[in-house]
């Protein structure tokens, strides 16, 4: 027992050693940005950082904010929901900061949001959107948790609604990722959307993240000859199995999915994803996005995750308008400010928070379509009944 | 069940990859008795080098190939001449080359995403991404030329062990690797060469890998696909690791498309138990024991 | 002053001195190395968590009968052992991975994919350095027991125990129980930890990293893997800048470990007054000896 104790002791003594105490009122602004730095998720988080960096940079070159610079922590999830945490925590205890910004996953938002609240700063997902990361399973509302984008069963509405009632499809066939929440959440929202409006869906077929043969798949999915592939997936699973698809000879079948693509998947597939739909936050072609997009490419390596790189920009400068319209950076009066938001002047458009779910009202999705080597703008859609 | 042929080419498709991936497991298992999971660096290294050689257009794609085969060849042997021999060197327990060779894994799959990057890189298409329809069923083109790759390197393996000296001299160590030494067999050498034919299949096998998915560091976990099939075939045995890649092609192919796509994983590892217990040593059932 | 950052890192650690504790049995002196040990801490994590959160168990009863739970599933790897280790090793690599996929389609039990909550943070420090303590009390006596040196035994010569009369195949079963009743309590702890559990939390890396804790400590040694567990929670936090490199030198450092240095860091000892007063002893006396030989007379002409 002695020498456990001397060793954890020990291990004490290094961790403090480690620690650096943090900022007071007068030193910088410090604003969290939380991203997969390391692992398979970085494709998305380093952007992320990266935007943020370059979006304080410009905030500070106008004068900062309430006569101080912001400045951008970083913190890496290391893809996994227990590094994320302790992430938070190190930066709450050591750096002050006031506000959490990011990340783009459920699961670890829902793990770092009681690490908030515990800390009384606000969390902001950049695109976590599963339902639980600001609302309680008992549906009460998180007071610490925002998210400025859509959720889970908005966009499974989408869907379901723009290949019913647009495109005239009835019968839809899903293939899913078992092991993914938004993938699980995003099926169960189109299903029953779906079938609730006339439509059928022929089956659902799942396989496991790491997979990269899904023609076992695929092919009892084409025997049912559905009029849509249904597939809440990210790119890369989405590029093999469109491959896979078209050499097992799939035709006249309609492809759609959600915010999992990215135009990098034209790269990998270009030719079976021509005609293809997709259900995004915002557009490549809007003026505002694509000149975020631009400033980034030329000052960090080129980055096709143009969405990314969009809410990492807005999200910087949205917290800073807050705290700017607050006149302070206390936890409490800033959550009430977010909270309360009507109509705030946003990088692009206006927001205004529903104070019973902390999600935005009126975010209405875009639709895009893979045309070429890229994706093209098709149209804003919001389902109407 | 309309759709079983369909599924049979499919599990063959998957399953010739895992068998070339597993045959370079094996043979290395059957002459150290130990399973190198390092086996899935020599893989990216065999999948990253090819890329970037036909990226360059440089020289022509087959070319290229060969050379990343020699890469992934030449850095299966530098592992085992600075991380295995020493090993060897002092005592050799199979709890540490196994160790070691997952600490290489580890290390090399996030050196490549820490220098190069996990994105995904697309080869440029050697072959067309299409299918021959024959009676009915859909034969990729690409998955053709793939088991056909596959099935020329394991019959040149075959050649070699069964036709030359060096292949002899192999397959006495396998069997007993101290008497063959005292035959006169320079050990030595003798590993390098295993671990080199070992490199090769694997990097021939990354190539292919990576023409059919795409490359990216994570590429290296389908090894573990091939472990399990080498283990269904039989550890120890070259034809088994073949035999046991290709069944367990098959069998994911089937359950994911009969039984249960959502538990496809659970049920294959429940069948493995199972023939664990009846077949302890697999389908071919090779048991090498220890000698005393 | 200790701010909740460190007692949470704290907390971590003394999560994950249990979970290597138990796998130190097997891996370090049963010889057997396990790809699949985050499993038993899922399933751990997820009864205990079921069990606090729909049957309303109190948190000390649901911490053992996560472990036990763990316990009773890790029957399923017994007809493995009785072949080589190999087997073993990627069998649980494989059971690891059917673990997880049974809590992704665990419906509305486990919640999925998306995840398992409602649980109150209740592993706080005292309690988790209190569990810690007692299960390295527990490891101590049963490595220390006639069983822990059958399991020696059996690790260093399988063949020699067996014609001793050991039956190893059900002393290496024993063992895997203990550790994957130790992981079960590690995860049912972590559960309340985090108050959230996914399945992927418990994927192979995880696994990964508990069997690599007991190779960096020594094989063979408690105190060693109790080291390791403790240097490889609290790397990661003090290293946090060096980010993408952390895995690459963790990958370096367990090759050159097992190269270098088989035996780990603690080598087959244990941590203990007497080792650091040899230890101590060493370093001294070979300094003696450098100095004595620059100072050494130029003899003999």
């Amino acid at each position: 027992m002695r020498r456990v104790a001397t060793a954890v002791l020990t291990a004490f003594i290094l961790i403090s050693g480690a620690s650096v105490y943090g900022a007071d009122s007068t030193g910088p602004i410090k604003i969290g940005y939380l991203a997969h730095l390391t692992g398979d998720a970085s494709v998305w988080g380093i952007p992320e950082t990266n935007t943020a960096k370059m979006a304080a940079e410009e905030i500070n070159a106008a004068g900062g904010v309430l006569g101080r610079k912001i400045e951008i922590v970083s913190m890496d999830t290391r893809s996994n929901a227990a590094d994320a945490v302790n992430a938070v925590k190190k930066a709450v205890a050591e750096q002050n900061i006031v506000a959490v910004l990011g990340s783009n996953w459920s699961g670890i938002n829902i793990a770092t949001s009681s690490v908030c609240a515990e800390a009384k700063i606000p969390q902001i997902s950049s695109y976590a959107t599963a339902v639980k990361v600001t609302i309680n399973d008992d549906g009460s509302v998180k007071p610490w948790a925002f998210r400025t984008c859509f959720m889970d069963p908005y966009q499974g509405k989408v869907i379901a609604y723009y290949l019913f009632k647009e495109l005239h499809k009835k019968t839809a066939a899903v293939l899913y990722d078992i092991g993914s929440d938004y993938s699980v959440g995003l099926t169960q929202y189109f299903e029953d959307n779906f079938s609730r409006l006339g439509g059928k869906v022929v089956g659902k077929w799942a396989y496991k993240a790491g997979d990269v043969d899904f023609r076992p798949q695929l092919t009892q999915i084409l025997s049912k000859k559905p009029e849509v592939l249904m597939i809440p997936i990210t790119y890369k699973d989405i590029s093999l199995v469109v491959r896979q698809a078209m050499e097992l000879g799939m035709e006249n079948t309609v492809i759609m999915g959600g915010d999992g693509a990215s135009p990098a998947m034209l790269a990998m597939a270009g030719p079976e994803l021509q005609g293809s739909y997709w259900v995004k936050h915002v557009s490549p072609e809007d003026p505002i996005v694509a000149g975020i997009w631009k400033k980034y490419n030329a000052k960090y390596p080129t980055s096709g995750e143009y969405a990314n790189i969009y809410k990492a920009y807005e999200l910087v400068n949205f917290i800073a308008d807050i705290i700017k319209a607050s006149g302070t950076t206390d936890g409490e009066t800033i959550r009430k400010a977010i909270e309360n938001c009507k109509n705030f002047k946003i990088t692009d458009g206006t927001i205004t928070m529903d104070p019973k779910t902390h999600n935005p009202l009126n975010k209405s999705a875009v639709i895009l379509q893979a045309v070429g080597k890229e994706l093209k703008f098709v149209t804003k859609y919001a389902p109407v009944d | 069940m309309s759709t079983f042929f369909q599924q049979i080419i499919n599990g063959l498709s998957i399953g010739s990859v895992y068998a070339l991936i597993a045959v370079g497991y094996s043979l290395v298992y059957s002459i150290l008795s130990f399973s190198n999971f390092a086996h899935s660096s020599f893989l990216i290294m065999g999948a990253y080098t090819g890329f970037f050689l036909i990226s360059t257009n440089l020289m022509p794609p087959l070319l290229a190939i060969f050379i990343a085969m020699l890469v992934s060849g030449g850095f299966a042997m530098f592992i085992e001449r600075f991380a295995y021999r020493p090993i060897r060197a002092k005592g050799g327990k199979s709890l540490y080359y196994i160790i070691a060779s997952l600490g290489i894994s580890i290390f090399f799959e996030n050196f490549i995403v820490a220098a190069i990057g996990a994105n995904y890189r697309t080869y440029p298409s050697l072959l067309p991404y299409k299918a021959i329809k024959f009676l009915g069923l859909r034969i990729s083109i690409l998955d053709l030329a793939c088991a056909g790759i596959a099935i020329f390197f394991l019959i040149l393996l075959e050649f070699f062990l069964k036709r030359t000296k060096m292949g002899m001299a192999i397959r006495a160590a396998a069997f007993d690797l101290t008497t063959a030494s005292l035959m006169g067999v320079n050990v030595n050498f003798l590993l390098s060469i295993v671990f080199l034919i070992a490199g090769f299949l694997a990097g021939i096998a990354g190539v292919v890998l990576g023409i059919k998915y795409t490359v990216y560091p994570q590429l290296g976990s389908l090894t573990t696909k091939a472990f399990i099939g080498a283990i269904l075939g039989g550890l120890g045995s070259l034809p088994g690791a073949i035999i046991g890649s290709i069944c367990l092609g098959v069998i994911e192919a089937c359950t994911a498309a009969f039984i249960s796509s959502q538990l496809r994983d659970l049920i294959v590892f429940l069948i493995l138990i199972i023939v664990l217990i009846f077949r302890p040593n697999g389908i071919m059932g090779v048991y090498v024991d220890d000698k005393v | 002053m200790v701010s909740s950052y460190m007692l949470s890192v704290l907390t971590l650690i003394c999560i994950n001195i249990v979970a290597v504790a138990g796998l130190s049995l097997l891996t370090g002196f049963t010889g057997l190395f396990s790809f699949g040990h985050s499993g038993f801490m899922s399933i751990g994590a997820y009864t205990a968590a079921i069990l606090f959160v729909k049957f309303n168990m109190p948190y000390w009863a649901v911490l053992p009968l996560g472990g036990l739970a763990a316990c009773l599933v890790s029957g399923i790897m017994y007809p493995t052992l009785r072949l080589k280790g190999d087997y073993f090793a990627i069998a649980a690599l494989g059971f690891g991975e059917s673990v997880r996929l049974i809590m992704d389609n665990g419906g509305n039990l486990t919640g999925g994919a998306r995840g398992f909550g409602g649980m109150p943070t209740l592993t706080k420090w005292p309690e988790a350095l209190l569990v810690a303590a007692i299960a390295l009390v527990l490891m101590r006596n049963i490595i220390r027991s006639r069983f822990g040196r059958t399991l020696i035994a059996i690790r260093e010569d399988k063949i020699a125990a067996q014609s001793m009369g050991i039956n190893v195949a059900r002393n290496q079963y024993l063992a895997l129980a203990i550790s994957a009743f130790y992981c079960g309590v590690a995860g049912a702890m972590f559960a309340f930890f985090m108050t959230y559990l996914q399945p992927s939390m418990f994927d192979v890396a995880k696994s990964t990293e508990l069997s690599s804790s007991v190779v960096f400590g020594g094989i063979g040694s408690l105190s060693g893997s109790v080291i390791a567990a403790i240097v490889l929670t609290s790397i990661p936090e003090i290293f946090r800048p060096l980010m993408q490199w952390r895995m690459v030198f963790y990958g370096l450092a367990l090759v050159l470990t097992i190269v270098v240095k088989p035996t780990g860091l603690m080598g087959t000892n244990e941590l203990s007054f007497g080792f650091l007063q040899r230890f101590a002893r060493k370093v001294i006396s070979v300094g003696k000896k450098n100095s004595q030989a620059t100072t050494k007379p130029k003899g003999g002409k």
